[in-house]
Formats: structure tokens, C-alpha cells, sequence
């Protein structure tokens, strides 16, 4: 754990991911609070909303590090060997890298929270909406993290949960056709902290915290069973 | 060496005069100058970390020096007219992308001066790469990838041939085959320029003997002026760069 | 130089990946969503890939090396990459456009004009170049990626009063001027 933690931290991405975080809500925030856009109960959280997209590179930065034979100075070989030589046990690797990841998520996430409220003049704080932002941008950093195990390689991911944190997110058009998707992950999820609008399916907070928990555990399940029988 | 740019005397030859590289505060090169000549293998040798990558990826317009230079017939890497069919080079591993099969490889390569397709078929028989030309260059072993490299730098038969570190990754066969293989090249009047860290292996392979340490020539000249007394290249070797 | 780099391209199995994907993810979106021309604002996340893959691919297995001793003169051989890339962009963003539209016109039965064809070929063409010369800075495929998806999805929507705004016309500035820069910073950098 401590070994992942110190991996995490020599990773320039990381730091990258970690700027990203904390920077684009605040600084979202800073800019409407001028622009007196998005005036409401929800501001900030839904900034906040945003900022998860440097935890989505968190988790994906961290899995793929261990596969990636780039780099200027690269010579082809990938660090999981070495990885998976020194902590042989593959299932105490992956639990080591997720509990790091999650702890640096969660650390982005309060840092970012407390730099983001603190603009936000005039929002209300909750302490279990603030809960809910904690557990959502650990998750989603959980999620990147998985599917990056399961497919060995960053671009996919990262693309995929991107593109679908942006404004209009994909997942969310597609919840207005099929309500099925109000269920995705991210749309659950993110009941936990901001306000359902004009939405198909009413979720409350609490039911929105299990099903994004249903998919974390699921997928992290999956990963560590791919993870643990195959060849590195 | 500018005035006589251009003349045909200097085809084939390697100046290098006067580098110096400095990477933050630490100075890589401290007025590094040799010369290579057409018709010899001259072993560019150090301990590792003494420069001799630095000097290479220099020559070849890779990274920059911040004084002095290294000429290949008489101009910068980068002026080349025709670089391929100029200088081969094979640095370390194999210099290719390991989603592309070997052939595509030197198809890009070929592509690049204009070559003939047919050289690709000619080089990846000629390092025993033939079977192997159309498996991706991830699934390759080590020894393969150098081999790949080599076939690259001989795609354009270029008078002059560069190599860093040519046995790295190579077995006992790989390192015959590299030795015969280099000693043709010179006897049929080619320049070859070769570095290594192993003495043993290349005593028999080079005329001339360049001896880089911590960024400074310490000894060059021909491989018995500079054996000198000593019983072998190895111990002259040891007694130039003991610290 | 321009057919060496071009024959990178299409040699590299990933190329082929990234435009399939593509291609098939605008298709089933263009259904879904049934609007239309609209699908293409997430399926240009392929063509950032594509773009970041040209110039980031370089820096895999030290090919980096070869390239540059077989075409030592820098600028040249970017510039020989960036026309390769358009020439294997431009047929890929004319298939995309088209399926919109075509899929939109089944669908809806409205007429598309062909200038939103164009607009949008000359948009996708353009994300894939800023995805190329932000590659060629940062010489790693997922940050770039990171770098050109996270301004285009999540910056603008939220800056588009400004210069920053990613539509064709900002980008026609911006993409230039990063094309310029990755190749000012690749003739001086060592290798």
C-alpha cells in the first residue's frame, strides 16, 4: 500500500490529475460566480460534478502506467512484471493499488470540496450532500480504475468516462430515451449530491449511493477475477 | 574541417571535434573529437554512463551539443542529402513500434528515401529475420529486435554504418554473426563506428580503438597503439579508466 | 517523407481500431439520438485519439530514433506527418458526416445542406490536428488525449463566449498556432 502510494506519487499524471480536480471546480466556480450563471441551491455541487474528471484520470493513469511501454525514453518493457515480482500475490497488489487510489480520490475530492464551497457564496452546505461528493468522486475513481484492469489500456477508458462528464453527457440524453440509463453509474451517482432535474426517474440519494456502490463492487469483482487468471 | 566540405576525400568519414554536452549542471561531454575512416571498424569504447550514447545521438542529429561538431562526409547529420543511403544506425532495441509487423516497419523506413520494396525481402534475409518479417515487433525476442534494427539501418547499403551498443541483447551465434558480419563491411571499404562496454568481444572485430571516460577521450589510436604494453585491450582498458 | 509517414499510419493496427470505433459510435448514436450532425460532438473523441496516436506512436519502442536518423530534417518530417494525417482524416470525417446526415434524412426525412457536410468534415479535420500537434508536445497518448477531450468536453460548453469556444472558427485559430508550436518545440528538443 505504502509502495503504491509512493508509485502514485512519482507519476507526473497523477499530479496532473490532481490539478485537475481541485482547479476545474474552483475555478468553474470563481468564473460563474462573475458570470452569475447557474444561480441556484446547487451551485458548487454541480461544479463539483465536473471536477471528477481528474479522479477519472487517477484511476485510469494508475493501471496504465504499469502497461505502458511509451515515453521518450521507454525501452518497451512494462513495469507490472517488475510489479507482480515484488508482490507476487495478485489479489493483495490490486487491493494495495485500489485503496490507493481511493485515498488519494477521497483526499481530491474534500480538497477540491473545501476550495470550491468557499467561492460558492450562498450555497447551502449539507453535510451529507458533501458525504455524497466524497463517495461519488472515490467511486468514479474506483470505476476508471477497474475498467482500466480489465482492459490493460488507458485511451478507452479515459475517452469513454470523459466524453461522459461533459455538460451534456451521453449517459443523460440516453436516460431521456431509455429511463434505464437514469441507473448508469454516473447518473445514479451523482443523485447523491445534486438535485434530480427533469429526469424520468426520480432517484433519491440513498438509492443513487447503492446502485453506484452495486457498480464499483461489481466491477471491481470482475476486474480482480480478469486480473488474477491471466498472464501479466 | 569547413573548408574542405564537399571534397570527395572525405567520403565516408566521421569527424567528430570538440563536443560538449551539458544536461542541467552536469557536463555529459567535455570536448569529446575522434575521427572514424572508411575501411575500419573503429570500437568507440567506455565504461557505462562515460558518453559514448551521448556522442552517438549527437552525431546522428538526435540531441544537440552545446559546443563543437560531428560530420559525416564533411556535413551535419542533418544536411545529408540522402541519410538513409548515407549512414545506417542502430541504436538501442529496436527502434520500432511493437504493434507493426517487422515488414511494415522497413516499409516505412523504404518509403522515406524512395527505396525499393524488394530491399525489404534482401535485408530481412540478410540478418536471418525472414521467417520473422511479418510477426509484430512486440512478439519479437530481444535478440530479434536488434536484428530488426540492423536490417533497418542496412536498408539503403549505406557507406557508413553507426551502431550503439551492437551485441546488447544478442546470443553467442547473434555476436559471431555481428563480428564477420561488421569486419565485411570494412574490408569492403565501409566506415563502421561501434560502441561498447565489452572488451573481450570486440578486441578481435576493431582496427581502431577510441577510449571515452567520464566525458573525456582518454586514449585513441589504432588497437595496438593502444594496448600498448598491456597484455590486452581489456587491462589497457582497465589501466586508462581506473579511478 | 509524406508516403513514410502515411505508411506508418496505415500500418499501425490501433489506426484502424480508433476509426472503426469511430465510425460505428457515431452510427448508433446518430439512431439514438436521432437528431443528427449532433452524434459527432462524441464521436470527435475518436479523432482526438487518432490524432494523439500519430504523433504519440513515435514514442513507442524508441521509433522515435528511426524516424528522426532516416528523416533528420525535423520540421519536414512533422509537417510530412500532419499532411498524412489529413489525407487519412479527411475521407474518415466525410464518411462521418455523411452518415448523419443520410441516417438524419431516413430518420426525419429533412435535407441536410451540404455546407454543414463540409462544416463538419472541416471541424473533425481540425480536432484531429490540435490532437496531433498537442500529442507531439507531450509525446504521451493519454495525456494528450486527456488534455484536447477534457477542453473539448468539458471547457467549452462552459467558455463559449470566448476565444476559447471550440467551434470551427476558434479552432481554425487555435489549431494552427498549436501545429506551429509542436513543431518550433520538436526542431529544438533533443530526441
Amino acid at each position: 500500500m505504502k509502495g503504491e502510494l509512493s508509485k502514485l506519487a512519482s507519476l507526473w499524471s497523477v499530479w496532473l490529475a490532481g490539478a485537475v480536480a481541485v482547479l476545474v471546480p474552483t475555478v468553474i466556480t470563481w468564473l460563474n460566480s462573475f458570470m452569475a450563471r447557474g444561480a441556484g441551491p446547487d451551485r458548487g455541487y454541480q461544479e463539483l460534478a465536473f471536477g471528477v474528471m481528474g479522479v477519472i484520470i487517477l484511476g485510469v493513469v494508475a493501471v496504465s502506467s504499469e502497461y505502458a511501454t511509451e515515453g521518450p525514453e521507454a525501452g518497451g518493457g512494462r513495469q507490472i512484471t517488475t510489479s507482480l515480482t515484488a508482490v507476487p500475490s495478485r489479489l493483495r497488489f490490486l487491493a494495495a493499488k485500489a485503496a490507493a487510489v481511493a485515498l488519494v480520490a477521497a483526499l481530491l475530492a474534500v480538497v477540491a470540496m473545501a476550495g470550491t464551497m468557499s467561492l460558492a457564496a450562498g450555497s447551502s452546505v449539507e453535510v451529507t450532500r458533501l458525504a455524497g461528493v466524497v463517495c461519488y468522486w472515490t467511486y468514479t475513481a474506483l470505476l476508471a480504475f477497474g475498467i482500466t484492469v480489465l482492459v490493460r489500456h488507458g485511451v478507452v477508458p479515459l475517452v469513454v468516462l470523459l466524453v461522459n462528464t461533459s455538460l451534456v453527457s451521453m449517459t443523460f440524453l440516453l436516460s431521456k430515451t431509455f429511463p434505464v440509463f437514469s441507473f448508469t453509474p454516473d447518473m445514479a451517482g451523482a443523485r447523491m449530491f445534486v438535485e434530480p432535474n427533469d429526469s424520468t426517474v426520480d432517484i433519491s440519494p440513498l438509492l443513487g449511493f447503492l446502485t453506484m456502490s452495486g457498480w464499483v463492487v461489481v466491477v471491481l469483482v470482475i476486474a480482480a477475477v480478469v486480473f488474477t487468471r491471466r498472464d501479466a | 574541417m569547413w573548408f574542405s566540405r564537399g571534397l570527395g576525400s572525405l567520403n565516408g568519414v566521421i569527424t567528430i571535434d570538440g563536443l560538449v554536452k551539458r544536461r542541467g549542471k552536469t557536463e555529459i561531454l567535455s570536448g569529446v573529437g575522434f575521427q572514424a575512416l572508411p575501411g575500419r571498424v573503429t570500437g568507440f569504447l567506455g565504461p557505462n554512463g562515460a558518453g559514448k550514447s551521448s556522442t552517438l545521438r549527437i552525431l546522428l542529429g538526435l540531441d544537440r551539443a552545446q559546443q563543437g561538431t560531428a560530420l559525416v562526409n564533411g556535413v551535419p547529420f542533418v544536411s545529408l542529402a540522402d541519410p538513409v543511403r548515407t549512414v545506417g544506425a542502430v541504436l538501442d532495441g529496436s527502434g520500432a513500434h511493437r504493434s507493426r509487423t517487422g515488414r511494415a516497419h522497413l516499409r516505412w523506413v523504404a518509403r522515406s528515401a524512395g527505396l525499393p520494396l524488394s530491399r525489404i525481402d534482401e535485408v530481412l534475409e540478410l540478418v536471418g529475420l525472414a521467417d520473422a518479417g511479418s510477426k509484430r515487433v512486440g512478439r519479437y525476442s530481444l535478440g530479434m529486435g536488434r536484428r530488426l534494427a540492423l536490417a533497418t539501418a542496412l536498408l539503403g547499403d549505406p557507406p557508413v554504418l553507426v551502431l550503439d551498443e551492437p551485441l546488447n541483447g544478442l546470443d553467442p551465434e547473434g555476436i559471431r554473426f555481428i563480428r564477420t558480419f561488421l569486419r565485411e563491411r570494412a574490408e569492403s571499404g565501409r566506415t563502421v563506428l561501434l560502441s561498447s562496454h565489452l572488451m573481450g568481444e570486440l578486441a578481435e572485430t576493431v582496427d581502431d580503438v577510441v577510449v571515452i571516460d567520464r566525458g573525456r577521450i582518454v586514449a585513441q589510436g589504432t588497437l595496438a597503439e593502444v594496448t600498448g604494453a598491456h597484455r590486452s585491450l581489456e587491462e589497457a582498458f582497465f589501466a586508462l579508466v581506473s579511478r | 517523407m509524406i508516403r513514410a509517414e502515411l505508411s506508418k499510419l496505415l500500418s499501425l493496427p490501433a489506426t484502424w481500431v480508433t476509426l472503426g470505433w469511430t465510425l460505428a459510435v457515431n452510427v448508433l448514436l446518430t439512431f439514438v439520438i436521432a437528431v443528427g450532425g449532433s452524434a459527432v460532438a462524441y464521436s470527435q473523441a475518436g479523432f482526438v485519439v487518432l490524432g494523439a496516436l500519430a504523433t504519440c506512436s513515435e514514442y513507442t519502442g524508441g521509433q522515435i530514433r528511426t524516424t528522426l536518423t532516416v528523416m533528420p530534417r525535423r520540421v519536414h518530417q512533422l509537417t510530412a506527418k500532419y499532411i498524412a494525417l489529413v489525407a487519412l482524416t479527411v475521407p474518415a470525417a466525410l464518411v462521418v458526416a455523411l452518415s448523419g446526415t443520410v441516417i438524419t434524412m431516413a430518420v426525419l426525412g429533412s435535407w441536410a445542406v451540404p455546407w454543414e457536410v463540409a462544416e463538419v468534415t472541416a471541424y473533425v479535420t481540425l480536432v484531429t490536428l490540435l490532437g496531433a500537434a498537442v500529442g507531439a508536445l507531450v509525446r504521451h497518448t493519454l495525456a494528450a488525449v486527456a488534455l484536447v477531450i477534457g477542453y473539448l468536453f468539458v471547457v467549452t460548453p462552459l467558455v463559449q463566449d470566448t476565444v476559447f469556444a471550440g467551434d470551427v472558427v476558434t479552432l481554425a485559430f487555435w489549431t494552427p498556432a498549436f501545429l506551429g508550436i509542436a513543431l518550433f518545440v520538436h526542431r529544438l528538443r533533443d530526441a
